[in-house]
């Protein structure tokens, strides 16, 4: 359900269709998660064949009914580009390029369940899992289990699940917690906003097993308040799990107690970070604070406490099931299984892809994401977001997984991909990102809440064209220390954009203060519009320009007041004849 | 909940639920449903068979409606794909829907009296 | 406990195994720089100037809050270290508005020590490419004003309030590079719920927080030939004014203060002890009133001013509880404008009462409504230690070379001599033995228990006029809250409590500050209330006197019977008083 693309008249509309035709008790109209394309939403997919209708709009309902659903004639114009082959064949959804090199473990039941019904979920397999660590396994079984399974945190860090579960159950203690991490804050990233809200049991069963592994029999879920509909599936889950008995008082006869409360965060970046998001639930101003001591030893009022994030506990729930061995195979030799990308940026086909690790840049960027758009050339792919780095197009065959991004000066963070073309400038990107932390610091330690503002402001000294080198020198000094110095991770990774720009595109910094250019002329400051000998004289440019700058006579060539222009690029769009040039 | 048999209950009787959308390389029933298959009586056809496989909890069956398969006169087409193996029916009713289902699908025998003529291996 | 050995800067240390880093490169005689850390109240880690390297470990390290264990390899001098400290200084400074010269802190400002220390250039402040953030003056409070413009944000403040008090007046608003320190939606100071105990200007290391000045309207009433300047000087500040000037914690310079006061223009000094005397003497009448009274009403007493604005900002339902006898400052004002005045013959319109305490509650007090009497405030001036330190280096005195002397002028000798005081043994103490001594019975020594489960509630029983009565000593600001909600569960009647500040007035908002890293090292409390006892000890002998010229100010007072109320001139009024919510 795209619901921010229109997908909720969708339905209406085809039950409308349906009825009129007679034909509304032999289709079965399932309202599913993300499927993970955004770029194609909204879609409609009609089983059993599995056809892939594409940006369906509420006219196209009454096509696809009486087409499709009544006559059985494919609508082939509406279907998803990809999946109609040469031969005009159509293909089966997981058949497309996007989906055929994916590997679907924490999005497996995206889009193909109802989220709404728990049995559906059931029916998949959800909860067996479980059960199997319940009754056939001891806790101990289920953190080595974990451990053999390689499974590492999908929130940003990397951190070994089994291990950070073994910690918490060498703890003695009269109560434990378990959190679920879903503060979702990666601008562009929303992948665990897709499982909570296409599979929200997956989570649960993911904290049951946490919470019997460690010995807690409460757990939160955290989860900021931006995600409404995320929030209703997660109430309606435990509702229904608790009706069942897979939730409450001796669950599968074993004796096993766990309860699931929510806790709504109000969006704050920061609150992603453990101890502000203990900080966050237990009533106080979410910032963090240091370790160790460490949640395993001290979180939640001082208890042992785990916090694992959405994708790692949709991880777990699936590894009990299918088996740590099953797993371990998919993936490469310290990072385990598969993880989930939000595709996003200058890329065709946007959305979530979920693949194996070791998978490579290019894979993922040029056969699933479908290449760069307007024949542009790839620049960078910013990884792990305002907290990640570059990595340069000369690495696209990078095997992507948690220690290869390190390696490359970036981090996996919690799986955002920003795949940026060549008419995007590193100093214009730096400044986005930094933006961002500047505006999310919670303002507590002095690096952060002061250095990032600092940096930002160097960046937009630089970007003017009146930098010098010392500014950039000043710049990395600076971005070092902050990730030296800085309380939580927050602030240690806020300037890794800036550090891994400067890393492969030090040249292109220094063209801003040097050259006073800025060679993908983004800047405002340095670029200038000009009118070419081509121009006709058509005075369109001039009638326009918001600020009167432009002149010249009709049938003559016209000549831009650089000094009063604001370089809005308005008499650009307009040109019929392309004569104006942004340089 | 109280035992793994609970959620085996659930789970096999929710199965149909989603057995549909699951990706699975069973045996697939296509049944022509163009405007002529249906007037020559491919709804009931296909009513029947579905309710059929529901009936007897087929696992491995997948129907599928499809569009204008074969000339006019020989509707309601019904092909059985059983991996490489693809037999045609012609003229399918009702009545022969069902043998299908309990001859060919659980029992492997084709049923002969309804083969395409030129039914191909 | 056990002890651990660890290394810094390639020198081996064994220490005790609860040690943190700071603690132990201590030991070492290395004095780390420090901005946030304030031991067992704010140890938040936030500024980031303690950092250390520790071997195998990523990034820098804050060492306030590390904790040691064996084999730990530590460096606290490497160029790494060196620059995060002078890079984290310059951020701090360029919101920070350097006028030193101007400030409250300019001697003690633990920021400025660093700059310093650190030789720091104003890189970021100075340049116009940087954006400075907007200075926040929060200054409606009759007693505390919070500057923005000076803050560095170290969170020192809110944890004393929060430490203290249990109230959490002072919290950071909003978040990131635009965070400010004060009530919650930058409410005004006024109405917040703050109960001015000062313990916020205490913590704080520079002059973010700091009291409301009356340093300039004292000068001008002394220039002026028509008024007469009388001061009020508390006690403690004999032992405290010294700090101001260099001396050392605890220095007693009673008689260099007197000369002072002589110097400085005040007309005449009144002797604090007397005031106070009179308010022990009018509570035990009102003890005795309700003691005798059939529907016994307890009675609540404090000399603190936050009491007060405590049971009438957040314990409305307890106001008829209070006693209703004025502070011993606003006594004394009233007895000066009132009573001694026509003994003197001044003009009481033209008195101006001054007050010197340490404590900052006091200029609240002295600027509540029922702080009159006919029609004319009771005090019109407090200046604390600080301000009156502060007050005479501007007229450029040299207090160090001050001869030491008495009161002067001709009210010191009508209150006078100087006499003993202060609450060691507490005014419920007093006040209970003064009661009893009223009513011909013996007193009788208090043998305090804890109340149960409370270690802040001490409690006991008495007998008085044939009853007994149940008395407590609630200490602290934390243990109020905890105090009713003690007689909500027990149902427990208490007929006589005292609210006592948790270390007295001795560290006051409004006495001298010192830095965290000297209060790690200094008992400054006990030093400086050992030096009070002694004080008083040399007198000892003339306690006695005090109680006769009390008894005698009390005649004076009331016509008729001993034990009805006094004239209103002493009594103060309270009402509800709810602060925003």
């Amino acid at each position: 359900m795209c619901v921010s693309r229109g997908a909720k008249t969708l339905r209406d509309e085809f039950e409308e269709h349906l009825d009129r035709l007679g034909i509304r008790s032999e289709v079965k109209l399932v309202n599913t998660g993300c499927v993970g394309l955004c770029e194609q939403g909204p879609f409609v997919i009609v089983y059993p064949e599995g056809v892939f209708y594409a940006l369906v709009k509420n006219k196209d309902v009454k096509t696809i009914v009486e087409e499709h659903l009544y006559k059985g004639r494919i609508v082939e114009k509406l279907v998803f580009e990809e999946a109609i082959t040469e031969d005009k064949q159509i293909k089966d959804i997981n058949e497309t390029s996007f989906y055929a090199k994916q590997k679907k473990i924490a999005l497996r039941n995206c889009g193909l369940i109802n989220p709404d019904d728990i049995e559906e979920y059931i029916a998949r397999d959800g909860y067996r899992g479980l059960g199997k660590a319940l009754l056939e396994m001891t806790p101990k079984e289920v953190i080595d289990e974990m451990k053999a399974s390689g499974l590492r945190g999908r929130g940003g860090g990397g951190f070994s699940t089994g291990m950070k579960w073994q910690f918490a159950y060498n703890n003695e203690s009269d109560q434990k917690y378990v959190i679920c991490n879903a503060d979702e804050g990666d601008p562009g990233a929303f992948m665990d906003r897709a499982i909570l809200e296409g599979d929200p049991h997956s989570v649960l069963e993911g904290l049951m097993i946490a919470g019997y592994a460690i010995g807690a029999d409460k757990a939160y879920i955290y989860v900021r308040i931006e995600y409404p509909t995320a929030i209703v599936k997660l109430k309606q889950a435990i509702v229904q799990a608790k009706e069942l008995g897979l939730l409450g008082d001796n669950i599968f006869n074993s004796g096993f107690n766990f309860d699931i409360e929510l806790r709504l965060g109000a969006g704050a970046f920061v609150c992603g970070e453990e101890t502000a998001l203990i900080a966050s639930i237990e009533g106080g101003r979410g910032m963090p604070r240091n370790k160790p001591p460490f949640p395993a030893n001290r979180g939640l009022w001082n208890k042992p406490t785990i916090i694992n994030n959405v994708e790692t506990l949709a991880n777990v729930s699936a590894i009990l099931w299918m088996g740590a061995e099953e797993f371990a195979k998919i993936g490469t030799e310290k990072s385990r299984g598969t993880k989930v990308f939000s595709l996003g940026g200058n890329i065709k086909n946007s959305g979530l892809v979920e693949v194996p690790m070791g998978t490579t840049m290019r894979e993922v960027i040029e056969e699933i994401g479908g290449g760069i758009p307007g024949g542009r050339k790839l620049k960078a792919v910013q990884t792990g977001g305002p907290s990640g780095g570059a990595v340069p197009a000369s690495l696209m065959d990078m095997k992507i997984d948690y220690d290869t991004l390190v390696e490359a000066g970036t981090m996996m963070g919690s799986g955002g991909m920003v795949v940026l073309d060549d008419t995007k400038c590193v100093v214009d990107i730096c400044r986005f990102y930094l933006e961002f932390t500047v505006d999310e610091s919670c303002g507590k330690c002095t690096p952060c809440r002061e250095g990032t503002k600092k940096m930002y402001e160097l960046l937009e000294v630089i970007s003017s064209g009146h930098g010098t080198l010392k500014d950039i020198d000043d710049l990395e000094r600076l971005a070092n220390m902050v990730k030296n110095s800085s309380l939580c991770g927050l602030g240690q990774s806020a300037p890794n954009p800036v550090l891994s720009m400067l890393e492969h595109f030090r040249d292109e910094f220094e063209a801003h203060v040097v050259d006073k250019t800025c060679p993908a002329a983004v800047c405002k400051p340095l670029i200038n519009y000009e009118i070419l000998d081509n121009c006709i004289g058509c005075t369109k440019c001039a009638q326009n320009c918001p600020v009167d700058c432009i002149s010249g006579s009709l049938k003559e060539l016209h000549v831009i007041n650089q000094d009063d222009c604001i370089k809005c690029g308005v008499c650009q769009n307009v040109c019929p004849v392309d004569a104006i040039i942004r340089a | 909940m109280k035992s793994l048999d609970d959620l085996k209950h659930i789970r096999v009787s929710a199965h149909r639920k989603v057995a549909m959308r699951e990706h699975h390389p069973g045996i697939r029933i296509h049944i022509g449903m163009s405007t002529c298959s249906i007037d020559a009586g491919a709804r009931t056809v296909l009513n029947k068979m579905i309710e059929l496989i529901v009936k007897q909890d087929l696992p491995n069956v997948t129907v599928i409606p499809d569009g204008h398969i074969s000339t006019c006169e020989q509707e309601p087409v019904v092909i059985v794909l059983d991996g490489d193996k693809k037999t045609s029916y012609h003229n399918v009713d009702e009545a022969a829907a069902e043998r299908i289902i309990k001859e060919h699908i659980q029992n492997g025998k084709v049923v002969t009296d309804h083969l395409a003529k030129k039914a191909k291996k | 406990m056990d002890n651990v050995t660890i290394k810094i800067n390639g020198k081996e240390i064994t220490v005790p195994a609860d040690y943190t880093a700071m603690q132990a490169a201590e030991e070492l005689g290395l004095n780390i720089p420090r901005l946030c850390f304030l031991k067992d109240i704010n140890e938040t880690s936030a500024c980031r100037l303690c950092v250390v390297d520790v071997k195998g470990m990523r990034g820098l390290k804050n060492s306030c809050t590390l904790a040691i264990h064996d084999g730990m390899e530590i460096e606290t001098d490497t160029q790494d270290i060196q620059d995060s400290v002078v890079e984290n200084l310059k951020l701090l400074a360029s919101n920070h508005i350097f006028e030193c010269w101007a400030c409250d802190r300019e001697d003690n400002c633990e920021f400025l020590d660093l700059m310093r220390r650190y030789n720091v250039e104003n890189t970021y402040g100075e340049s116009f490419d940087y954006t400075k953030k907007n200075r926040q003056l929060n200054d409606s409070s009759p007693a505390i004003v919070l500057d923005s413009g000076k803050c560095i944000l170290c969170g020192r403040c809110i944890s004393a309030c929060d430490v203290y008090t249990g109230l959490g007046i002072l919290q950071f608003n909003q978040r990131g590079n635009v965070t400010f320190v004060g009530p919650a939606n930058n409410h005004p100071m006024e109405d917040s719920g703050c109960i001015n105990c000062g313990r916020c200007i205490q913590a704080c290391p520079v002059a973010a927080i700091k009291e409301q000045s009356h340093i300039d309207g004292v000068l001008e009433a002394i220039k002026d030939p028509f008024r007469t300047v009388v001061a009020v000087v508390h006690p403690s500040v004999a032992v405290t004014l010294g700090e101001e000037f260099g001396m050392d914690i605890g220095a007693n310079v009673e008689g260099k203060l007197h000369a002072s006061l002589a110097k400085l223009g005040f007309d005449d000094v009144m002797d604090y002890n007397i005031a106070h005397e009179l308010h022990i003497r009018e509570e035990a009448a009102e003890l005795i009133r309700r003691t005798k009274a059939d529907d016994a009403e307890p009675l609540y007493t404090s000399c603190a001013p936050g009491w007060l604005d405590y049971i009438e900002q957040y314990q409305g339902d307890q106001l008829g509880t209070l006693s209703g006898v004025k502070s011993p400052q606003q006594i004394a004002g009233a007895l000066i404008k009132h009573h001694y005045a026509t003994q003197l013959g001044y003009q009481k319109e033209r008195v101006v009462v001054v007050s010197i305490h340490p404590a900052i509650d006091k200029k609240a007090e002295a600027a509540r409504d029922d702080a009159s009497h006919a029609g004319m405030a009771d005090v019109d001036f407090v200046l604390t230690t600080k301000e009156y330190a502060r007050m005479m280096k501007r007229k450029n005195m040299s207090f160090l070379q001050l001869e030491d002397s008495a009161p002067h002028g001709a009210l010191a000798d009508l209150t006078g001599p100087q006499s003993t005081f202060y609450g060691v043994q507490g005014v419920l103490e007093q006040t209970l033995h003064t009661a009893s001594e009223l009513l011909g019975e013996t007193p009788q020594e208090l043998k305090y228990k804890a109340a149960r489960g409370q270690k802040t509630i001490k409690e006991t029983t008495y007998s008085l006029a044939g009853k007994d009565i149940n008395v407590a000593v609630v200490q602290g600001g934390m243990t109020i809250a905890a105090f009713f909600a003690h007689m909500a569960k027990t149902k427990k009647a208490y007929h006589f409590v005292e609210f006592i500040e948790e270390e007295g007035c001795m560290i006051g908002g409004g006495e001298p500050i010192r830095s965290a890293f000297e209060t790690d090292y200094h008992p400054v409390h006990q030093l400086r209330l050992d030096a009070l006892i002694a004080l008083q000890e040399g007198r000892a002998a003339s306690a006695v006197q005090l109680k006769q010229n009390a008894s005698v100010l009390y005649a004076s007072l009331h016509s008729e019977d001993d034990n009805a109320p006094s004239s209103n001139m002493v009594r103060a009024s309270y009402q509800d008083r709810p602060f925003y919510k």
